[in-house]
């Protein structure tokens, strides 16, 4: 996929994932990877400033679960609940832009 | 917890240090555990689709990307200074395609001295100065010199470091070395403690510390969380955090007697307290009375340290600790006539209600109340694996072979 649209919609793809379960960086990628057939491929080293910019925006919480492979506490990224009103706000700008996409090219929904 | 070789852990330690380049301390040690937790998860999924341990390793940094990337992003999460940010794009952008090759690279090579050079050796004299059975010079201001020739026997002297050397291994640690007016040496680490050398010596060339003031400076892990591994015993290899030090004597074990006489201390605090603060006393167990020697067999690789750590009393120790040599076995004294064996340190602690019973039950077997066998934590574990199983009872179930020689 283009990945200018991940970039921009990165925000949206990861609330999106932590809706229901807290889970650690590389879960989420799993995740991603899992839940859209391959299609949603992270370049990795943009995830991470992603999860933290939303943790310093509130967005998400920090939560530390078991020990990790590096033997110390695996971090889990969980949605807040001002994560959920923004995620919220997000999926409507991501529906009404596509939906405006579709009317452009004759297919409105 | 995955193992990883001194390689391994140099590219992985060399691309976490430059992916966390500038970050405020709290945040780059948070972010460093979280992409370290990542690369290991990656390399060990990548090892099922059938790549080596390293392999997998070099493609789980490569899929991460640069590390610039990492770094870049975080900045303008926490907002460092555009100068700031400059500057990392610039030494990433340099540095970016190299963090691969540091596996098998970068290795500070260090030579310790078993004895002074032929000529002279000047000691600061103060009261702390140690008395030497050596021909005494003409005093100079502040200093003792002795003549030192071929003749002299100093094989049982400390081994000794140059003050050059022992400053090129605390820059590379981030620290820096001090002479002070008095002639004593300061080491300095980048959190603020230090050790001090009670002697500076020089043999007309150069002057000199002990080596041991300089490893338990380094090694000393309080105030600290990057790891410390040491191996090997001739060639003694030092790794911490993202520096790796190797240290080159002239012949024999003494560097390799030196520096893990050095780690003594905090292999006691880790091992039996838990905790680098503890306070205890501690001596070699050779220099006790009534010592015994024991021949130990194991499956441990050539060149692996074995310590025991034997409690004397209420809070003291006494240690000992050897190589294994080729073909498995090592030898060690105690003041125990027989030794028994735990396997993990849980077993070996002391405040535990459920070890008060066993080690009461346990002491009616023993001469003494012995504690346990311990390496370095690590090296526990493997120790542990090696060990032949010979079931007998509660207490002997991991007795493995000792012979009193």
């Amino acid at each position: 996929m283009n990945p200018d649209l991940l970039r921009g919609n990165l925000e949206l793809i990861l609330l999106t994932i932590l809706e229901t379960t807290p889970l650690y960086g590389f879960a989420i990628i799993q995740e991603a990877k899992d839940r859209t057939n391959g299609y949603f491929d992270f370049k990795e080293g943009s995830l991470y400033p992603a999860l933290h910019r939303l943790e310093q925006d509130g967005l998400l919480a920090v939560q530390f679960g078991e020990i990790g492979r590096n033997g110390k506490p695996r971090k889990y990224y969980a949605i807040t609940e001002r994560g959920r009103q923004n995620l919220d706000s997000k999926r409507r700008e991501f529906s009404a832009f596509t939906g405006a996409v579709h009317q452009l090219g004759g297919n409105a929904t | 917890m995955i193992t990883l070789t001194l390689s391994q852990s140099a590219a992985l330690n060399a691309y976490l240090r430059r992916a966390t380049w500038g970050l405020p301390e709290a945040r780059r040690q948070d972010l460093w555990d979280e992409l370290e937790e990542h690369l290991l998860a990656r390399a060990e999924q990548l090892q099922f689709t059938g790549l080596s341990s390293t392999q997998a390793l070099i493609q789980a940094i490569r899929e991460l990307g640069s590390p610039s990337r990492v770094t870049l992003g975080m900045a303008k999460v926490y907002t460092m200074p555009k100068l700031l940010v400059a500057a990392a794009t610039l030494a990433l952008s340099i540095s970016a395609g190299l963090y691969v090759l540091a596996s098998g690279g970068g290795v500070l090579k260090i030579p310790i001295f078993e004895q002074p050079r032929v000529g002279q050796l000047c000691v600061a004299d103060t009261s702390e100065t140690l008395p030497l059975n050596l021909p005494v010079l003409p005093r100079r201001h502040g200093e003792i010199c002795y003549r030192i020739s071929k003749a002299t026997d100093l094989t049982s002297y400390p081994s000794l470091i140059s003050v050059p050397s022992a400053t090129r291994v605390m820059q590379a640690l981030g620290g820096s070395v001090v002479v002070r007016a008095d002639g004593k040496i300061e080491l300095r680490r980048p959190n603020g403690t230090w050790g001090r050398g009670a002697f500076a010596f020089d043999d007309g060339t150069q002057r000199y510390i002990f080596a041991s003031t300089l490893f338990e400076a380094v090694m000393n892990t309080r105030d600290r969380t990057d790891a410390i591994t040491l191996s090997g015993f001739v060639r003694p290899t030092l790794t911490i955090g993202s520096t790796t030090i190797q240290l080159i004597g002239n012949s024999g074990d003494k560097v390799g007697n030196t520096i893990y006489g050095s780690v003594m201390r905090e292999v006691i605090a880790a091992v039996i307290f838990n905790n680098a603060y503890a306070e205890f006393g501690f001596q070699q167990t050779a220099t006790l009375p009534r010592v015994s020697q024991h021949q130990i067999q194991t499956r441990l690789p050539a060149g692996e340290v074995v310590a025991l750590i034997t409690q004397q009393g209420k809070n003291s120790f006494s240690t000992d600790f050897a190589p294994v040599s080729n073909n498995g076995t090592l030898r060690l004294r105690a003041t125990a006539a027989r030794l028994h064996f735990v396997g993990a340190t849980t077993e070996m602690g002391l405040d535990s209600t459920r070890l008060r019973t066993e080690v009461r039950a346990a002491r009616q077997r023993l001469e003494r109340r012995l504690l346990g066998l311990e390496a370095q934590v690590r090296r526990a574990r493997r120790l542990e694996a090696a060990l032949e199983p010979s079931p007998k009872d509660e207490y002997e179930d991991r007795e493995i072979s000792v012979t009193a020689l």
